[in-house]
């Protein structure tokens, strides 16, 4: 009985020194100091990348493509947006950059009255500014790389005119009435539109870039015109919202609606016979080239000062070749 | 030798350094953590510092913008001053590989308000308020700016401090654990050393104890204890050992000398049962002699008178007394030799034989080699006054009764023969018995020494048990043989002496 305990209790002796051991040494790992690498400038050119927002896939792919261009070269990239699209905060963020004193913005340029003066203060603070996606021509930035706005409405237009044989009443909703992509957008579309007699625009409605708000002026449209034979959604989740009221109203089959870009949720409507077309951009083109194109401004190489990405119409029909084809 | 105080000494300094140890571990431990908070913590604050002191340089400019009194101009210098100060601060301290690309657009954007804060002030001193105003308006829209900026800061900041502060509460975790199983291990090792120390003393101690027990309950026997350590107990157990041993020696001597003592005591005891024996043989001779000079005197002149009467009969007779009174007169402590007996006896057979004429025969063969024998006085002729007494005397005729020494092997053998009545083999058994009382058949005889009397004193003289052998038949006769050892150097000195004659 003596015995069993004390060997016991030798055992749990060495048990617990064991442990003693074990836990000073798994405690020795824990808590050490904050990791802070000193900072060491690895690289040439400080550039600031601004965009309405960065959350959608859109600019996933636009920011994927200023990256792989960036990884290229001797610079560093600080991809930059408001919380929400917003305008001023966007302005903000373009001023902030130019009190920074950073080497070059990369911006949208969405209305020439507030984007303007930041961007010619900025250049007179000897800071390169390129727009992309959307431009703000008047300004002193240097160049501006994305879609031709107004060819992409212009596209647009013109397949609604197909669509509805040349005659009918067309909805638009846009993401911003401020915004000059979306204005260009709306006024190619209209340009293609008003080339036919028996075919007109009833109303243009700003969603504001958002879903919520894409249903709600659709579903003002309906009611206001409850005729409408064609919808065109120039921002990429209008055309969503537009499915969504339509399906809710089970005018499906009653309206033409073409959209823009290509997020899944599109593309699925436009396999299930939806939507009739959309206006594909070129996102990580918009991207990879803007950086590219600032590279070489800031290196003082030669560049164009207007770089328009592709822009296409997707079908049915073309979506299954390109999927034939492979991506 | 480890001493127990030792053994006492390096437990408590193995557990004291242990815990010491623990100690220190813990304060460092704590001591770090206290310095990475410490130096977290200043970060903080010279971020808020800055975003506040940019408040202050604005609050500043804006009060002299509107008042112009100089006194304000110097709360602006001084408020940039200490705006600059902290802005200097800002890279050596805050600055890391995460947030050098914030931190250089902050220290920019600090720059800026400076330069557009100190415009603002040229431009009022110039008296241009429009564009002191549009600085101003500039300063301000950077100060927000700085402020969204330091706000990022912090939040990197606190980013990077989210690991440490999670790595912290798993430590601390760990260190709870920790010390719990160190109290666990330092209670058993207590226990334990303990349980060792007072088991090396005790068991030890035990032992010695019951062996103590066993020692005085008077067993030494017992096997040595064995105490493995090497302390005080080991030689407490060594020194009880040898204490034992030496006493189981000395208690071996003593026995010895007891056996020793106890031969002494007895050989005393034999001496004086011997002088025992000759003080009663003197008592008796004493009885015996009354007025033994008188008689003695009266009997010598008896016998001249007698001769000269013409009756030389009765005068030898009378001298034969008179010798034998004589040969029992004499000191009786010193041994005479067979010669003397052998005459003593000759005078009592020519009595017997002018007392019994004929009835009895009496012979004698002694050989001449045997006569210097050394023999304690008055053996033989109360061994034939005994053959004379309950033998023959009862026989009317032919009796006979022969005396002969001769030497046998190495010793003389002193032979009574009778061929009275004999005795019962219950009689010669008492005889032969050295411890039997047989006072009673002394009775009758002429010296009142009966044969045990002479038996006894012969088994004194030679120191030996078989002095005496005895054959009888009933109705044919006995013998009694001594056996006497032969006295050569007795012999010797007699054989000195006679040649000196």
């Amino acid at each position: 009985m003596r015995r069993v305990l004390l060997i016991s209790s030798i055992g749990a002796l060495i048990l617990s020194l064991y442990f003693s051991v074990y836990f000073a040494w798994q405690s020795f790992q824990y808590g050490g100091p904050i990791e802070r690498k000193a900072a060491k400038k690895d690289y040439k050119y400080h550039v600031v990348f601004i965009s309405q927002e960065k959350g959608s896939e859109y600019w996933k792919q636009v920011k994927r493509g200023a990256k792989d261009a960036a990884a290229e070269y001797d610079v560093v990239v600080e991809f930059k947006a408001p919380l929400q699209p917003n305008i001023d905060e966007h302005v903000d963020l373009i001023e902030m950059a130019s009190a920074s004193k950073v080497d070059g913005i990369i911006t949208q340029g969405l209305t020439e009255e507030a984007f303007t003066p930041v961007i010619n203060q900025a250049v007179d603070h000897g800071i390169q500014v390129i727009t992309m996606d959307s431009d703000v021509k008047h300004s002193k930035r240097y160049a501006y790389i994305g879609t031709d706005n107004y060819r992409a409405g212009f596209l647009a237009g013109q397949r609604m005119v197909r669509e509805l044989g040349g005659k009918g009443e067309v909805g638009v909703v846009t993401g911003s009435r401020r915004a000059n992509n979306m204005i260009q957008r709306v006024e190619g579309f209209r340009e293609a539109i008003r080339q036919h007699e028996k075919m007109r625009i009833v109303t243009v409605k700003e969603s504001n870039i958002s879903l919520v708000q894409a249903s709600q002026k659709t579903k003002e449209i309906f009611n206001q015109y409850p005729d409408v034979d064609g919808l065109f959604g120039t921002s990429a989740s209008d055309v969503i919202g537009m499915v969504e009221e339509s399906e809710s109203r089970g005018k499906m089959n009653d309206v033409v609606i073409i959209g823009f870009d290509q997020l899944p949720q599109t593309l699925k409507y436009l396999k299930e016979g939806k939507i009739e077309a959309t206006i594909t951009q070129e996102p990580y083109q918009i991207g990879y080239q803007s950086v590219q194109s600032m590279m070489a401004l800031l290196q003082g190489k030669p560049m164009e000062r207007r770089i328009y990405t592709p822009v296409k119409v997707l079908d049915r029909e073309n979506m299954q070749a390109e999927e034939e084809d492979g991506p | 030798m480890i001493r127990l105080r030792t053994k006492l000494w390096v437990f408590f300094v193995c557990i004291s350094l242990l815990l010491y140890g623990v100690a220190y571990m813990l304060y460092d431990n704590s001591q770090r953590s206290v310095e990475e908070y410490n130096r977290s913590f200043n970060r903080f604050l010279l971020l808020n510092n800055v975003s506040q002191q940019t408040d202050h340089v604005l609050d500043a400019l804006n009060l002299y913008m509107n008042e112009k009194e100089p006194n304000h101009l110097g709360a602006f210098q001084e408020k940039k001053e200490k705006l600059e100060a902290f802005s200097k601060r800002l890279k050596p301290e805050i600055e890391h590989q995460k947030n050098a690309l914030l931190l250089s657009n902050y220290s920019n954007m600090l720059s800026r308000f400076l330069r557009e804060s100190e415009l603002t002030l040229n431009y009022v001193n110039l008296g241009e308020d429009v564009r002191a105003d549009y600085h101003y308006a500039q300063a301000v829209k950077l100060s927000r700016f700085i402020l969204e900026t330091t706000q990022d800061l912090i939040d990197q900041e606190l980013t990077d401090y989210h690991p440490f502060y999670a790595g912290m509460v798993q430590k601390n975790q760990y260190l709870k654990s920790m010390g719990t199983a160190l109290f666990v291990s330092i209670l058993l090792i207590a226990g334990l050393f303990t349980y060792w120390f007072a088991g090396g003393i005790t068991r030890p101690v035990e032992a010695l104890v019951k062996e103590a027990r066993e020692i005085s309950r008077g067993n030494l026997a017992g096997a040595e204890i064995q105490v493995k350590s090497k302390d005080e107990i080991s030689y407490l157990a060594d020194a009880f050992n040898e204490m034992r041993s030496k006493l189981q020696q000395f208690i071996q001597e003593l026995k010895e000398k007891a056996v020793l003592e106890r031969d002494l005591q007895e050989q005393k005891v034999k001496n004086l049962q011997n002088e025992n024996l000759l003080r009663e043989m003197e008592l008796k001779s004493l009885q015996n002699q009354i007025h033994p000079h008188f008689l003695f005197n009266t009997l010598n002149t008896i016998s001249k008178q007698a001769y000269l009467e013409g009756a030389e009969k009765a005068s030898g007779l009378i001298e034969s007394i008179s010798q034998m009174l004589r040969y029992n007169l004499r000191r009786i402590n010193n041994p005479v030799t067979l010669e003397d007996e052998v005459q003593h006896v000759k005078n009592y057979f020519s009595i017997l034989k002018a007392r019994f004429r004929d009835r009895v025969r009496l012979s004698i063969d002694v050989e001449p080699s045997c006569l210097s024998q050394r023999i304690p006085v008055l053996t033989l002729q109360p061994l034939v006054e005994n053959a004379f007494i309950h033998g023959v005397e009862g026989i009317e005729t032919g009796a006979e009764i022969g005396v002969h020494v001769f030497e046998e092997g190495h010793r003389v053998v002193v032979e009574v023969i009778d061929n009275g009545v004999g005795m019962s083999p219950e009689t010669v058994r008492q005889l032969m018995q050295p411890e039997e009382e047989g006072e009673r058949s002394s009775l009758g005889h002429s010296t009142g020494i009966g044969v045990h009397n002479v038996l006894k004193r012969l088994r004194l003289f030679y120191s030996t048990e078989e002095v005496v052998r005895i054959q009888s038949e009933q109705g044919k006769g006995t013998r009694v043989q001594l056996l006497l050892p032969i006295d050569r150097e007795g012999r010797d000195q007699d054989h000195v002496q006679t040649a000196h004659c």
